[in-house]
């Protein structure tokens, strides 16, 4: 059915390009009433067959029915822009063979309403978005509608001189169009795909290196049409009849994947499924050993060689083989430094993780970690196993911070199939999809555990960087509601507490809630006892979590270590309490802990969170883009 | 001839590159999450996406271990922006799927299913 709603989008499309095109042109030979009849009653019913396509669509299992139909047109946004191009192309059929102007205007207006509907409206910043994609389409639209009729009228053999004519005006529009869709194009398509990784590795990216890559075909094919023009003298229109049949379809093919990428998935939301065994990546080689001599030796060599083959090209004569050399040199010093910067990667290096960064998918990643990884990589995940001893490479330490260097669809895609050295076996399919993410999404919270060290009792400016483990509970109406909630809107100070002989550190805090609420700061109180009675009526910006699996305590516990106290075997019992501040943005930016250190007064910690409720945004939120 | 090669082929392209349109989900979390065990005391779903969704053409549709229907949630009830949530009568103890179909802001359906199991209340 999508492949009828984008043919349907190509038809109208064209449609209204062409009857556009002509009206641009209207200056020479005024246009019939009947093509301009004829082409607005062709986009009229081509794009109340998508519409209609796209309500049954989105109606799924039920059908549609008049009533999903008045919805659907109603109350989404889609339908919505859908009925104003309706009534746009309606207009035309009624005002347009009275008036060309009245008649272009709506032509180009219903153009550009044309993608308005569609991926435009999700991406940020939506009016740079809209301009964009409409910009595009509108260009595009007008640019292989005109091609289309000259080539029809070159096709069906017409005279020469109505071809020329017709040729010759629309020539200087042409390259205006083609310019104003190849810029917006350009634009549109950063803002969908987002990611280099994302133009090679999904659908939606290589159907617009595709669409790339025709659209260079008929700018070479024009190049060699102007060349039959000035240099063969009157004598090629045969030549340049056909050119301008071959580019218009080229146009054409142009157009249909333009209309299929409308149909696919954008690429920052899609699957990265990346097609080459290496990926560049200078900010990991430049931490190895050499990586920043053989980086820096190779890209001062290459650029000198290129200056310098500039320099002596410019000099001319003698110096144009001395300089063809120096090119040369250069050119191959920049393959080497490509070759330097790159390193292995596999189809899921760019995969992202079905798995969000929570509380209860780091406590499922944990189980499978014990169950499956201890012999070698050790319970507390050093690479100190029972079984590491005896293997011919040691096994990773997960904890090391050079786990940042490798992806999550690295990690994911050693544990299906194995490392290339042989150091690991891969697991197959013996561990479902899901919990090998959940398992990388557990890797990452340990990893990052002795990382926070540094987090501590004061808040260092500007620097947020440890995200927040989100976790959901319930409300005292029965609600469910996420940490993140509160993401955007407020500092959080999340309390955690095993041991009832702390409630004197809570009342203490609950005791500087207006403080706290002054400075936009809302408490969670996490507890595996009840606590309700201890701690009597809570201001209303607290929350009380009583939890009875302990899953947000033994996750945040991850957190837990300091420089102090890193327990880096995990044998201590995990501290009876600690309190975090949370920034607006989902970061941890402070932490205390009962246990190893003293912390910080109850009323200096309300004026670091009056501090946090006010620090601009330095980067953005953690897990943003989870997929 | 040979021109009506290239439209075939045209239109082959597009129609094989446009079917592709519906692989991907676009949710971002649940609750109950997928493969996921609740307690019996479990009162609400709640799903949320990644981008907003229209919830005039979306639903959800709760089924028990036997595909029998428990529940159909309208999307123009309980979503708004990026968030779905509806009330749960409580369940008896069991195996559950949440089949949800979504209309995304910009034009695609999106549908996928949860499952999870609800335990006895302790």
């Amino acid at each position: 059915m999508t492949s009828a709603i984008a043919l349907a989008r190509l038809v109208a499309l064209i449609a209204l390009g062409a009857i556009g095109t002509k009206l641009i042109l209207a200056g020479r030979e005024p246009v019939s009433r009947r093509l301009i009849l004829a082409g607005a009653l062709t986009a009229l019913a081509a794009t109340a067959v998508q519409v209609l396509l796209q309500a049954a669509l989105a109606s799924g299992d039920a059908g549609l029915t008049w009533a999903l139909l008045e919805t659907f047109l109603a109350r989404t946004w889609g339908g919505r822009v859908a009925l104003v191009r309706l009534a746009l192309i309606a207009a035309i059929i009624a005002a347009g063979p009275r008036s060309a102007r009245v008649a272009l205007a709506l032509v180009v207006a219903a153009l550009l309403t044309a993608p308005i509907g569609g991926h435009a409206g999700t991406a940020a910043p939506a009016v740079v978005s809209f301009t964009f994609h409409a910009l595009h389409a509108a260009a595009a639209g007008l640019w292989i509608g005109g091609l289309l009729v000259l080539a029809v009228q070159a096709f069906a053999g017409r005279d020469d001189a109505a071809l020329r004519s017709g040729l010759t005006d629309f020539s200087p529009w042409a390259l205006g169009l083609v310019m104003i869709a190849i810029a917006a194009g350009i634009g549109a398509a950063m803002l969908q795909v987002e990611r280099w990784a994302a133009l090679f590795g999904t659908a939606y990216g290589q159907l617009l290196l595709a669409k790339i890559f025709l659209l260079l075909l008929p700018a070479l094919l024009a190049a060699a049409w102007l060349r039959q023009r000035f240099l063969a003298g009157n004598g090629a229109e045969g030549t340049a009849r056909r050119v301008l049949i071959v580019e218009a379809l080229f146009g054409l093919g142009v157009m249909m994947l333009g209309v299929s990428i409308a149909q696919t998935v954008p690429g920052r939301h899609d699957a990265i499924d990346w097609p080459f065994a290496f990926r560049f990546a200078p900010e990991i080689v430049w931490k190895q050993e050499g990586g920043m001599q053989d980086i820096l030796v190779t890209l001062t060599g290459g650029t000198a060689s290129l200056i310098l083959a500039g320099i002596l090209f410019a000099k001319g004569g003698v110096f144009r083989q001395a300089a063809a050399l120096c090119g040369a040199v250069g050119v191959a010093l920049f393959g080497m430094l490509a070759y330097i910067v790159s390193v292995p990667a596999w189809p899921t290096t760019f995969a992202a993780t079905s798995e969000p960064y929570t509380a209860d998918v780091i406590m499922r990643g944990r189980r499978v970690f014990l169950e499956n990884c201890v012999v070698c990589h050790g319970k507390a995940g050093h690479g100190d196993g029972p079984g590491a001893g005896a293997l011919p490479i040691a096994p990773a330490d997960l904890t090391a911070p050079h786990t940042e260097d490798h992806t999550a669809g690295d990690m994911f895609w050693w544990i299906g199939n194995g490392m290339p050295s042989g150091a690991m076996p891969g697991v197959g399919d013996a561990i479902a999809d899901e919990d090998k993410w959940a398992l990388i999404t557990y890797i990452r919270a340990l990893s990052s555990g002795y990382s926070g060290r540094d987090v501590q009792k004061r808040v260092i400016p500007r620097s947020p960087w440890l995200g927040a483990i989100d976790f959901n509970y319930q409300t005292g109406t029965g609600e469910n509601a996420t940490l993140n909630d509160w993401r955007g809107q407020v500092v959080v100070l999340l309390v955690l507490i095993r041991d009832s002989a702390q409630v004197p550190r809570v009342k203490e805090l609950l005791a500087m809630a207006p403080d706290l609420a002054k400075a936009r700061t809302q408490i969670l109180i996490v507890s595996s006892e009840s606590l309700g009675e201890a701690l009597g009526t809570l201001p209303d910006n607290a929350t009380l979590i009583e939890t009875d699996t302990g899953t947000i305590l033994d996750a945040w516990s991850l957190y837990r270590r300091t420089f102090w106290d890193m327990d880096s075997e995990d044998e201590r019992p995990a501290p009876p309490y600690m309190e975090f501040l949370i920034d607006r943005f989902g970061y941890v930016r402070l932490r205390g802990r009962s246990d190893d250190e003293t912390l910080a007064p109850a009323s200096l910690l309300a004026l670091q969170a009056a501090y946090l409720a006010e620090e601009p945004q330095s980067r953005p939120p953690p897990d943003e883009h989870v997929h | 001839m040979r021109v009506r090669l290239l439209f075939a082929f045209c239109v082959a392209l597009t129609a094989t590159t446009a079917g592709q349109a519906l692989a991907h989900s676009k949710l971002k979390s649940s609750i109950p999450a997928n493969n996921s065990t609740v307690a019996g005391g479990f009162k609400e779903a709640r799903f949320d996406f990644l981008e907003p969704i229209e919830p005039a053409m979306s639903y959800f549709t709760l089924v028990d271990a036997n595909e029998g229907p428990v529940l159909r949630a309208e999307g123009a009830r309980s979503c708004e922006a990026k968030t779905c949530r509806f009330a749960v009568e409580p369940l008896k103890p069991g195996k559950y799927r949440i089949d949800y179909h979504i209309l995304s802001a910009d034009g695609h359906v999106v549908e996928g299913k949860i499952r999870f199991t609800v335990k006895a209340a302790q």
